[in-house]
């Protein structure tokens, strides 16, 4: 069987707010999600929704207003026929990468013409770790649920990366990400979302960096020898972001057009106590099934969950002779990283840099707990 | 026309202005069930003031529980012509400008419906006048009600009737004040009231025999506290709470508007009040008063000559000493005004019978009788004993003598009293109090509150004192039920929980039992309820090494509340005030709860680095379990874990019985009164409705969250430990409580856990923790300072 070639048609993705105290935090993630979904299919008007094959969700903590099949509940309340199936998957923070990858599969191998990927998370309505959190005892003797910050602080010593080099790290994002606002780079990308507070339009993380009030934040993790402070890492956010996905043949056939194709993906483990690392596997894997390098990427989102996360990859990927290429528009400390819509989110913003830049090819790449990494290569349309 | 019915309840409250006051009273009638629309000139306006009561930071809060926003709404005053038809009482809050008052009531009048209750909310202004020009139903309909500020916290509320007022009108309002927990006293209108009349010639008075003794502000403050049945904020500290400008506002209102000629009149404010109002120098809200806070924590003190601060000193005193050593109010007056030579005691001598002598001079003027005075000090003041109170303290007689001595003019009234037999107050051989009547001059019982059931009284009636020990007693409540009374002496304030109590509670089931009685209700009326276990003695023992015997003490605790929760009788216990650790466990192992609104329970043993162990951990955990979502269904066993995890391993306290339903401290089915004078008839009543039909409470299996569950809130901790928030003994003990909470080390979630499993495992938890070290400074650090460690 041959495979079909997928791409994107359109992206767009809800602001991403404070959860606790943003305009958002009051507002469940299946609301933020239907009205993202909403204003998808109505600036796409030429998409037939019944051709829509299946809704996937991607969420970190699929419980509470997460669960029960929210994927179906989104599809439904955005106005997609019921005939649209639904399905919720989980893959931690690379949950909707991984929403993208299943549809981009299922399209590829003839199973249906479009489909929709969507990320979402509410990190304060939803608690980190869920209602009813459970560890295997044995698993927790191995170390198995180190928590995040911990594997920062692993990658941060074994690597030597300063908390300077960090903070100049995250400075970095969030001048970017405030010069991305200002030249408009994200009004594609950005749909307001109806609260009934009023609208909110926009990222509510990203401002002027104060270097001498980051240089006073105690570690957050590691009081007495750790590097990594709430300013170096990515912080608890919403939002919600939605892909979608058509098979080349049927964009074709219904004038959708591409804004650009998946070249390849891979998702791949790594050890779970320096779980930041994950990107490198991946992407090797992803670069290797595309036929394509490191240095022919024009834009590369590498979702920053922490600055010595992201720091860690860079140098010990050899990824510094393509460092002006990453994040152009700023990354997860100075947007914000709702876990599970992350994937489906930098997969967005990287064909946005595509772009502004005219560029050929995007690698969006994110590490994920536990200990994996998840990469997509994109080729813009008409490249 | 008929006469105004006072309605039983209002159907609907309207509070026209908001701020502080209207904020306040709103929040009464709403934590009453009762629904209220705050108007106020925008609806954005009234909308701020819903806005302030909702804010969690607050440290008095006005409500008693968030859910009780709900029952208050906003409205712009332009809405009256729809809206004000539909209040039965409507209640003015607006600020104290006669003229704008008078512009409220005109638009009021115009629109509010017929037969409905009005109220004005005013510290002194003349009520007359703010009734002038208005139609003839509104007159009969319209009283002034005086609450003090914060509405929640002082009881007082003073009525003051015109003469156009309806007589039902009166004591309808009166009874549904009290109702809602309120202390009412009933005044006329003269300038200032009562309570405000009588206070600021007392803080008038202070100031002059300040000066007159050359006492500092830190001396005066001493002795007008405690020393002389004040709080402690005494005269300086609460003036600066109150506001400066507030305080020389009153006082003018006295020393100008109160009539001429009497026997001892007003005083004129003196300068210093003067120029400290003229200099913005207002107390707390400028930052400088009689004190000025410096910095973190450092106050400096005004000189009272050059109104200049300089550094606090402490005052000492010998006569001070010796009053405090005395632990009933009327004790420390006498000891304070019979002191001596020492200018302390000659200057409290000269306020104590300067302060009743004019208090008494103002009965007939200000009030009707004698009481009211009395009361309206000790409810709006937070005074242990009013200025006439003061005199009996003192003996008239004697009282009498020394103002002869001190040239102080002897009002009418004394004399009388001193022919009728010498005293105010008696306290009858029933345990009903006289007070002397000026009408009949003689003394006069005070009538009986058939809704108030007073232990003191009880206690007076033959035979109903039915056992009793050093710390506690079991009194017959009539209609066969058993009260087992928290009574310790020698720690009245906080009533801890000994073997004395245990064996008292024991000895209640004896006598149930055997029959004599049908029901147990445990309460007091102490200041508070119960604050845990004693533990002094729990320290002496971990030092001494002898674990078995603390091991017991845990033991019969819960055994006791074991019994208490399953007894084949009803078993009502009625915590109030301070309830924390043994008696929240206490309250948790009786079958119902009334509780008092003002209610400040819970399990805070972490502050002295232990874990609930009489209970109180299985029945916190029990309240969680039966947490259900929107849906019906339970919330899961690690959810219940972490909710008591929160409650206990940050030892939350409730402000208030109803905060305690929404934290999950009490159940939502416990009874809330508003009236501590009510509560233990209420619990009575509770337990006698309970007979009918009466079950045994079964046990019931406990959720357990399992090993699993456990391992993560111990990652949790290790995480917190590394970040430095918690210290490492706060981990220690934080990790038995999740251990208790989850269930042990072997504990399934599929298999819901005992009662016994977890009590056992709450016993073995304190055990491990009370031979620490670290734990045993922390008590150390709690009983020398009354603060936790966080070691």
């Amino acid at each position: 069987m041959e495979l079909k070639k997928v791409g994107i048609v359109d992206f767009c993705r809800s602001p991403i707010g404070k959860a606790k105290g943003g305009a958002l935090a009051g507002v469940t993630s299946i609301e933020i999600g239907a009205q993202v979904l909403r204003a998808l299919l109505e600036r796409n008007p030429k998409l037939p929704r019944d051709r829509v094959e299946l809704v996937v969700a991607g969420t970190a903590y699929p419980e509470g207003e997460q669960g029960l099949n929210v994927s179906r509940q989104i599809a439904f309340k955005a106005g997609l026929p019921v005939s649209v199936a639904g399905v919720t998957v989980n893959q931690f923070c690379a949950s909707s990468q991984q929403s993208v990858m299943m549809i981009a599969d299922a399209l590829a191998c003839g199973k249906g013409d479009i489909g929709i990927a969507l990320g979402l998370e509410h990190m304060a309505r939803v608690p980190q770790g869920g209602y009813n959190p459970y560890f295997d005892p044995e698993l927790y003797e191995k170390n198995f649920y180190i928590p995040m910050g911990d594997t920062a602080e692993v990658l941060a010593r074994e690597n030597q990366i300063s908390r300077d080099d960090q903070e100049a790290f995250a400075v970095a994002s969030h001048r970017k990400a405030l010069a991305a606002w200002a030249e408009g780079a994200f009004a594609r990308e950005v749909v307001a979302i109806e609260t009934p507070q009023g609208l909110a339009e926009k990222d509510e993380f990203p401002r002027e960096p104060d270097l001498p009030k980051m240089k006073s934040l105690k570690p957050a993790f590691d009081l007495k020898s750790g590097t990594v402070t709430a300013a170096t890492s990515s912080p608890i956010s919403c939002g919600v972001a939605a892909v979608v996905l058509a098979t080349e043949e049927a964009a074709r056939e219904l004038g959708l057009g591409l804004r650009a194709t998946i070249e390849s993906t891979a998702v791949a483990g790594t050890d779970y106590e320096r779980m930041g690392l994950g990107p490198l596997p991946a992407t090797e894997k992803a670069l290797r099934r595309a036929g394509l390098s490191l240095q022919q990427m024009d834009v590369i989102e590498l979702n920053e969950a922490f600055a010595a996360q992201a720091l860690a990859v860079i140098r010990l990927g050899g990824w510094t002779d393509v460092a002006e290429r990453i994040n152009p528009l700023g990354g997860a400390i100075a947007l914000g990283h709702p876990l599970g819509m992350s994937g489906a989110r930098i997969i967005g913003t990287a064909i946005t840099g595509l772009e502004r830049t005219k560029g050929t090819y995007a690698l969006a790449t994110m590490c994920v707990g536990g200990g994996q990494g998840a990469s997509t290569i994109l080729k813009r349309a008409g490249a | 026309m008929a006469d105004p019915k006072f309605p039983a309840a209002p159907e609907r409250v309207a509070v026209v202005g908001g701020g502080i006051m209207g904020g306040g009273i709103a929040a009464l009638f709403a934590a009453n069930g009762i629904p209220v629309t705050v108007f106020d000139v925008t609806e954005a306006q009234a909308r701020a003031t819903l806005d302030k009561l909702a804010d969690p930071d607050q440290k008095l809060p006005q409500l008693t529980s968030q859910r009780h926003l709900k029952r208050i709404a906003a409205a712009s005053t332009e809405a009256y012509p729809e809206l004000l038809p539909k209040h039965d009482l409507i209640v003015e809050a607006v600020p104290e400008v006669l003229s704008l008052k008078q512009r409220v009531f005109t638009a009021i009048d115009q629109h509010r419906r017929p037969g409905s209750i009005v109220a004005t909310n005013t510290s002194g202004l003349s009520i007359r006048s703010i009734a002038e020009g208005r139609s003839d139903d509104f007159r009969r309909c319209f009283l002034a009600t005086h609450y003090f500020h914060p509405v929640r916290y002082l009881p007082l509320v003073e009525l003051i009737p015109t003469d156009d007022t309806a007589p039902d009108l009166l004591v309808g309002y009166g009874a549904l004040l009290r109702r809602m927990g309120k202390k009412v006293v009933v005044g006329r209108d003269t300038p200032n009231f009562i309570a405000n009349r009588v206070g600021i010639f007392a803080m008038l008075k202070t100031v002059e025999l300040a000066l007159k003794y050359r006492l500092p502000i830190e001396a005066v403050d001493q002795i007008t506290g405690p020393p002389l049945a004040n709080p402690k904020t005494a005269t300086f500290r609460l003036s600066d709470m109150v506001g400066l400008d507030t305080l020389l506002h009153a006082a003018e209102n006295s020393w100008k508007n109160a009539p001429a000629g009497a026997l001892i009149g007003e005083i004129e404010p003196p300068a210093v009040i003067r120029a400290l109002v003229e200099q913005k120098r207002l107390g707390d809200k400028t930052g400088e008063g009689f004190f000025k806070k410096v910095g973190k924590g450092e106050v400096l003190t005004l000189d009272l000559d050059t109104l200049d601060y300089r550094p606090k000193r402490e005052a000492r005193s010998d006569v001070v000493r010796v009053a405090k050593t005395y632990s009933r109010p009327a004790d420390r007056v006498r000891a304070m005004v019979e002191g001596g030579d020492e200018p302390a005691a000659a200057f409290a001598r000269e306020l104590v019978l300067w302060s009743g002598a004019y208090a008494l001079d103002r009965v007939g003027e200000v009030c009707d009788d004698v009481a009211t005075v009395d009361d309206a000090m000790r409810w709006g003041f937070g005074r242990d004993l009013g200025p006439l109170q003061c005199l009996d303290a003192v003996g008239l007689a004697r009282a009498a003598e020394l103002m002869s001595d001190l040239r102080i003019p002897r009002p009418k009234l004394l004399e009388q009293a001193l022919a009728a037999g010498g005293r105010l107050y008696e306290e009858q051989p029933d345990g009903r109090t006289s007070v002397f009547d000026p009408g009949a001059g003689a003394l006069r019982p005070l009538p009986d509150d058939p809704a108030v059931l007073s232990l003191a009284r009880v206690k007076r009636q033959p035979g109903a004192v039915v056992r009793e020990n050093v710390n506690a007693r079991l009194l017959d409540l009539g209609d066969g039920v058993l009260l087992c009374e928290l009574d310790v002496k020698m720690v009245p304030s906080l009533n801890p929980v000994d073997d004395y109590v245990l064996a008292m509670l024991e000895q209640a089931h004896e006598e149930i039992d055997a029959g004599r009685f049908r029901a147990l209700v445990i309460g007091n009326q102490a200041p508070g309820f119960c604050a845990g276990a004693n533990l002094k003695r729990v320290l002496e023992l971990a030092k001494a090494g002898e674990l078995s015997t603390i091991e017991a003490m845990a033991r019969k605790l819960q055994e006791v509340n074991l019994r208490n929760y399953h007894a084949p009788f009803p078993v009502v216990v009625a915590p109030h005030g301070m309830t924390l650790g043994g008696g929240l466990e206490i309250a948790l192992g009786g079958q119902v709860r009334v509780a008092a609104s003002e209610l400040y329970c819970g399990l805070v043993e972490v502050g002295v680095g232990l874990i609930p162990a009489g209970g109180g951990c299985l029945r916190l955990l029990q309240l969680q379990s039966k947490k259900k979502n929107k849906r019906g269904n339970p919330l899961g066993a690690m959810q219940n874990a972490l909710a008591a995890f929160d409650l206990i391993g940050f030892g939350k306290v409730s402000s208030s019985a109803e905060d305690a339903q929404d934290k999950g401290l009490l159940e939502r089915d416990d009874v809330v009164v508003r009236s501590k004078d009510e509560q233990l008839r209420v619990a009575k009543e509770v337990a006698l409705q309970r007979l009918e039909g009466f079950t045994p409470r079964p046990a019931e299996p406990v959720p357990q969250a399992g090993h699993g569950g456990y391992l993560v809130m111990e990652d949790t901790i290790n995480t917190m430990v590394r970040a430095g928030k918690i210290g490492p003994h706060a981990a220690t003990i934080a990790k038995v409580q999740a251990r208790i909470l989850t269930g042990g080390k072997d504990a399934d979630m599929s298999a819901p856990s005992s009662e016994e499993h977890i009590l056992a495992l709450e016993r073995e938890g304190f055990i491990e923790l009370v031979q620490t070290p670290a734990t045993q400074a922390r008590i150390e650090h709690m009983l020398k300072t009354g603060k936790p460690l966080f070691n």
